[in-house]
């Protein structure tokens, strides 16, 4: 068969609309909020039969993740939490939840040691071969699967976006066993697991049943601080690290990456708490413990720019320039000094988010020569370009103040990477490029929550 | 690694390149050879592929988006495999965006005699400058990344009805440049 040329040529058009087309995303529109009343009555209630205060209320949507009420109402829910064997696999949930256009279908399976023996390629979604070709069929025919996330924790759950309502699914494993599975309606007083605790003003966290008798942990992503500076970056990074007591008194650690970009998203990634015994059985956590760190590659528009002159060798001046303003968290550039190493830039941070416990933080600044420009599509819908900018070696010296060595700038020649001496008297541009810091992430080591939110809640 | 320490990384032939390709772009090139092939065995070999042509290629290249660069080379194998799989032309849902596009030529083969492939990337690229943004996004989900109507509709907050009718458009438009230029 010849191929078509367009489809050939499409192939080669300018990564620009390929960017443009990678990160355009609406978000999801917002739901009415008469159905959010007596959802957020009921669990009103149920929070104040267990005794804590919510700074927010959060929910748990099979699917949709972890969800802010300011953001989306509770969807009704139709779910089988009897256990199923199909095949090798042990099915322990499949939920069918509103979506913003159908329904969504998640199934959730339990595969022990199996999924938790390689977990490089749980953390990077790769499901075992078997799992791959697990099928869901509604009237016959076959839905397309939106996603599917492999847990280190022994638990693998497939979601199904956009089905058609229905209370019978079919269930297919690779072998071709099939089984069907009766949904029923959830109701309100079930409705314990959409509760969630917001956790400072960084994280959201939840119990999920997985079937009648197990539940697992979610936490994710929700701050709005958090969601400021992303817009303003290219990429965003978040590596969680929680740790609970459950209610057997053993205690429950998760780590794992939470890209706040998705956070907006409807297919939210969650990162899922684990105990010995992968989680299961526990009804009940107390969180104590808990760093998130942040990392941002800056995007170069819309922050300052400073020009320095390179001074002479041996000497050096101070500044005062910002770099950075967002999110609460200002970057400082305060001095410039050529010293026997190189080029020092020394960067003074302020943290003014109020609530937050800044820990360490790390910073790159580029400077010097533009290698062109590269245009992307921020979250917000707004166009912008990045330059390129060469990155020089740098280093933490002590946290708070930041120096940069910087021994020359920079360059692609040839193919190599080749540094060049900055000369005394050269004009430079000095840019925050990357900005990482932590949250609670240094001896914390007890419950601290600015709200004074930190509680324990149960799923009766 | 971003995208310059994994470029470097190639440039010196560091083997942890090939790992930090695949934590960065393995799940976009594993969507876009899944929608095309419909296989997960299949795309994990073509995304495969794609790491070993990129370990070959780079150097000398030196691609300006790294995004782009992979994500063509996924889709340039997995059209091949997938022209492979199904010599007898039978229409699968993943082949149904290549048999629109082919319908814009309504069966004529001669464009490729009037044009070089250089120029026609550069009509194409003219012709997306000239569509409005979301039609834009549309248009690039649904041929380069092999999108399926659900799911950019699902992606952007469109209905299935008004993704079909834009792409609708944004082929007749351009099918009416390729005639104003007499390449039809």
């Amino acid at each position: 068969m010849k191929e078509n040329p367009i489809t050939d040529a499409l192939g080669e058009i300018d990564p620009t609309y390929i960017a443009e087309a990678e990160t355009a995303w609406q978000a999801a529109p917002l739901r009415p909020r008469a159905r959010l009343i007596p959802i957020a009555a009921l669990i009103a209630i149920l929070v104040c039969a267990v005794g804590f205060t919510m700074a927010g209320r959060l929910y748990f949507a099979p699917g949709m993740g972890i969800i802010d009420e300011d953001s989306l109402t509770a969807p009704q829910v139709w779910a089988c939490y009897d256990e199923i064997t199909l095949g090798g696999a042990k099915i322990d949930a499949v939920v069918l939840s509103e979506g913003n256009e159908g329904y969504n279908l998640t199934v959730w399976v339990w595969r022990g040691e199996e999924v938790a023996q390689d977990p490089g390629q749980a953390m990077q979604g790769i499901p075992p071969k078997e799992l791959s070709e697990f099928d869901v069929l509604i009237d016959g025919a076959e839905c397309r699967r939106g996603g599917s996330h492999l847990k280190t924790s022994g638990f693998s759950s497939y979601t199904y976006q956009n089905v058609p309502f229905t209370t019978a699914p079919t269930l297919r494993d690779s072998e071709g066993n099939t089984t069907t599975v009766r949904l029923k309606t959830i109701n309100e007083t079930q409705y314990g697991y959409l509760r969630g605790i917001r956790i400072g003003k960084e994280a959201g966290m939840a119990l999920v049943p997985v079937s009648g008798t197990e539940n697992v942990f979610v936490a994710e992503l929700t701050d709005p601080r958090s969601l400021e500076i992303a817009r303003g970056s290219r990429n965003t990074y978040a590596y969680g690290n929680f740790l609970v007591t459950c209610d057997d008194g053993t205690i429950a650690r998760a780590t794992g990456d939470i890209p706040i970009k998705d956070a907006k998203t409807i297919q939210s990634p969650a990162v899922e708490i684990t105990k010995s015994g992968y989680g299961r059985g526990v009804t009940a956590i107390t969180p104590y413990w808990m760093s998130i760190s942040h990392t941002y590659d800056i995007h170069t528009e819309g922050h300052p720019r400073v020009t320095v002159t390179v001074p002479e060798r041996g000497e050096g001046y101070d500044c005062n320039e910002i770099l950075l303003d967002a999110g609460g968290i200002i970057a400082r550039l305060t001095r410039v000094e050529y010293g026997e190493n190189g080029l020092q830039f020394t960067v003074e941070t302020e943290n003014n988010t109020g609530s937050a416990i800044l820990g360490s933080v790390q910073g790159y600044v580029h400077m010097a020569y533009s290698m062109g420009p590269t245009n992307y599509t921020y979250l917000d819908g707004s166009d912008g370009s990045h330059e390129i900018w060469p990155r020089e070696v740098s280093y933490n010296r002590e946290t708070g103040a930041l120096e940069y060595m910087v021994k020359g700038v920079e360059s692609m020649t040839d193919g190599l990477w080749v540094t060049e001496e900055a000369k005394p008297g050269d004009e430079l541009v000095v840019i925050l490029d990357r900005l990482s810091y932590d949250y609670m992430a240094e001896n914390v080591g007890d419950l601290r929550d600015p709200q004074g939110g930190f509680g324990t809640f149960e799923i009766k | 690694m971003d995208d310059r320490e994994i470029l470097a990384a190639l440039i010196a032939r560091d083997e942890t390149a090939i790992t930090a390709l695949d934590a960065a772009y393995g799940r976009l090139c594993r969507s876009i050879a899944r929608n095309i092939l419909g296989s997960d065995e299949d795309a994990e070999e073509c995304v495969n592929d794609t790491w070993l042509k990129i370990w070959a290629s780079v150097p000398p290249d030196e691609p300006r988006s790294l995004t782009a660069y992979a994500g063509t080379i996924t889709r340039r194998l997995a059209i091949n495999r997938w022209h492979a799989n199904h010599a007898d032309c039978r229409q699968t849902e993943a082949s149904i965006p290549l048999d629109e596009l082919d319908a814009i030529l309504h069966g004529s083969d001669e464009i490729s005699a009037r044009i070089d492939r250089a120029e026609l990337i550069d009509l194409l690229n003219t012709f997306l400058a000239g569509l409005d943004r979301q039609t834009r996004v549309v248009f690039v989900r649904r041929y380069w990344n092999m999108d399926t109507l659900a799911d950019i509709s699902a992606r952007l907050g469109l209905r299935e009805g008004t993704v079909r009718v834009k792409l609708h458009r944004a082929r007749q438009k351009l099918r009416k440049e390729l005639e104003r230029r007499d390449l039809l």
